[in-house]
């Protein structure tokens, strides 16, 4: 009988600490796990708003698209509430997918894609676009994106592919292009790849 | 005792509770949006450590283990080879009480406050809550249970980092394990009528101030991350009961996949070794000089020993919520003379930083 007491009162205590702790999970708001490298980008990518000039100027929002996996999470969101527009007082507005087609691609003033769907991007991209392509990958100007992020050690630097802008009709301001290494890659290296996508 | 221990987690959970709310003021990509170009392209990892890192972090682990079935050594004996049943030799490797299965469960609260960037002091707050099934050739005792529940060892520790490079952190920790938990708890067990003291496995704490010591090397890699761990824990001196538990070593080895944000899973190899009881306990012994020990936990040289576990788990980010879910099996254990044997252990842990 005591030994039927003592456990019931165990089982007592042990719901009492899974009941508070459980309760009290809705009071916390913890903060996303971004990495420091992609707190730099998320801050890199929304300056980069304000830097950019597209050939359509009567647009009233900016519409930066997430591809893949999200790596910035909340955090950017959070940024955007603190600076919600552009320089020019354009709205910023992030969307996020895992799939992109050839109609939602064209709402998309820029696309930071996740790397491992950049075959889908340069499957979907049409041959003329005014999009800023961003990504962070070794290969990325090199199949024509257009601004890569790189991570030197303990800080975030940015590679332009001037060409692949120029062909996009998209212009970059030089406050931004001074902080970046300029390389020319090649421009129409998405065509191919799209072409070669669709013949398969 | 019992109403003492609740009013203990009650009080725990409410502190926990109570500083919640101030969570939602962390106000870091707030900071960064307000960051200028220059600013952003300036800015290294280790500045933002400087600007963001969070002074408080909390920790709740919640750690299972179930030890069942009998290894002499390395080799598997049956429970009816260490069973005294009366009807056989009685030997130093029999005994007519035998535990069967002991469950072992700690609910530790753990609150880190960094002094500075890679430096911190932590207090870990354990409650042990332990459970052994026996048989017994004692009357009325055929089958039984003993538990013990109570707040452990109390644990202070101070982390540094000792050296960084681009992507690898070498840090140490050193503390001090108070004697908070209990040396002396009692159950009914079949050497007399009403409670005695119980064997060493179902005490909650050392009885001696202990000296936890790790070194932790951490690489840290685009897709995934490996490491290095290595930890003592000294014992000092005897306790009030003319004993000591022996020191732990262990040693592991563990990589950790970033496979998206959300979930990063975890595989760990590691290696303990765990010294022998110094000392005894008399008054768990019963007055028979050829056998003074009626079950084989309460003999103290069969203790300590050697494992090698393999722990498989996950990272996951969970409705903003950061958990740590692992669970280990033993493939090798060298255990000194005849004990129960690790079947399983499962930890849960919770993260928050604030």
């Amino acid at each position: 009988m005591r030994l039927i007491l003592k456990n019931k009162q165990k089982q007592y205590n042990i719901l009492i600490v899974c009941l508070l702790f459980f309760m009290s999970i809705p009071f916390s708001f913890a903060k996303p796990n971004v990495s420091k490298h992609h707190q730099i980008m998320a801050g890199l990518l929304l300056h980069i708003t304000s830097f950019t000039q597209w050939q359509a100027q009567e647009n009233q929002s900016i519409n930066l698209c997430i591809l893949g996996d999200d790596l910035f999470e909340e955090y950017i969101n959070d940024m955007v509430k603190r600076r919600p527009q552009t320089r020019s007082g354009k709205l910023i507005v992030i969307t996020r997918s895992q799939q992109i087609s050839q109609a939602s691609v064209n709402t998309c003033q820029i696309i930071y894609a996740d790397p491992k769907k950049l075959a889908q991007l340069w499957a979907t991209l049409p041959a003329q676009h005014n999009i800023l392509l961003v990504s962070q990958s070794k290969e990325f100007i090199n199949q024509g994106g257009m601004v890569n992020f790189v991570r030197d050690n303990k800080r975030v630097k940015l590679e332009v592919n001037l060409p692949a802008v120029l062909d996009a009709k998209l212009k970059l301001s030089s406050a931004l292009l001074k902080h970046a290494t300029i390389i020319s890659g090649n421009p129409h290296r998405k065509i191919s790849e799209r072409k070669t996508h669709d013949e398969n | 005792m019992k109403s003492n221990m609740s009013s203990k987690l009650l009080f725990i959970n409410l502190f926990f509770i109570s500083v919640c709310p101030f969570l939602a003021v962390a106000n870091t990509p707030s900071e960064m949006a307000d960051l200028s170009l220059q600013e952003l392209f300036a800015l290294s990892t280790d500045d933002m450590d400087m600007r963001t890192y969070e002074p408080w972090h909390f920790n709740f682990l919640y750690k299972r283990s179930k030890l069942d079935g009998y290894l002499n050594g390395n080799d598997k004996v049956s429970n009816d080879e260490v069973y005294f049943d009366g009807d056989e030799l009685r030997t130093d490797d029999n005994y007519p009480i035998l535990p069967t299965t002991i469950t072992q469960e700690s609910y530790i609260a753990n609150i880190s406050y960094f002094l500075a960037k890679e430096q911190s002091i932590s207090i870990s707050l354990p409650y042990i809550v332990q459970s052994t099934d026996h048989i017994s050739l004692v009357p009325d005792y055929d089958e039984f249970n003993i538990s013990s529940d109570g707040v452990g060892d109390i644990t202070v520790n101070f982390t540094t980092l000792l050296n960084s490079w681009d992507s690898e952190k070498l840090s140490l920790s050193v503390g001090v394990s108070l004697p908070t938990g209990s040396i002396d708890e009692e159950g009914d067990t079949p050497r007399a009528e009403g409670d005695q003291q119980l064997p060493y496995t179902m005490q909650l704490g050392s009885g001696t101030w202990d000296l936890p010591i790790g070194l932790s090397y951490i690489n840290d890699q685009d897709s995934y991350l490996w490491g290095v761990n290595l930890f003592a824990k000294i014992r000092s001196g005897k306790n009030d009961r003319d004993y000591r538990l022996g020191n732990r070593f262990a040693a592991s080895l563990w990589s950790k996949w970033k496979v998206n944000n959300a979930f990063h899973p975890v595989m760990k190899v590691v290696f303990q070794d765990w010294g022998q009881i110094v000392g005894q306990d008399d008054e768990i012994t019963v007055p028979n000089p050829k056998f003074p020990y009626p079950a084989g936990i309460t003999k103290p040289s069969n203790y300590g020993g050697k494992k090698v576990s393999v722990v498989v788990g996950a990272d996951i980010i969970l409705y903003s919520q950061a958990f740590a879910i692992e669970i280990g099996k033993p493939v090798y254990q060298n255990l000194n003379g005849i004990q129960t044997k690790e079947t399983l252990n499962f930890s849960l842990n919770w993260q928050n930083s604030f």
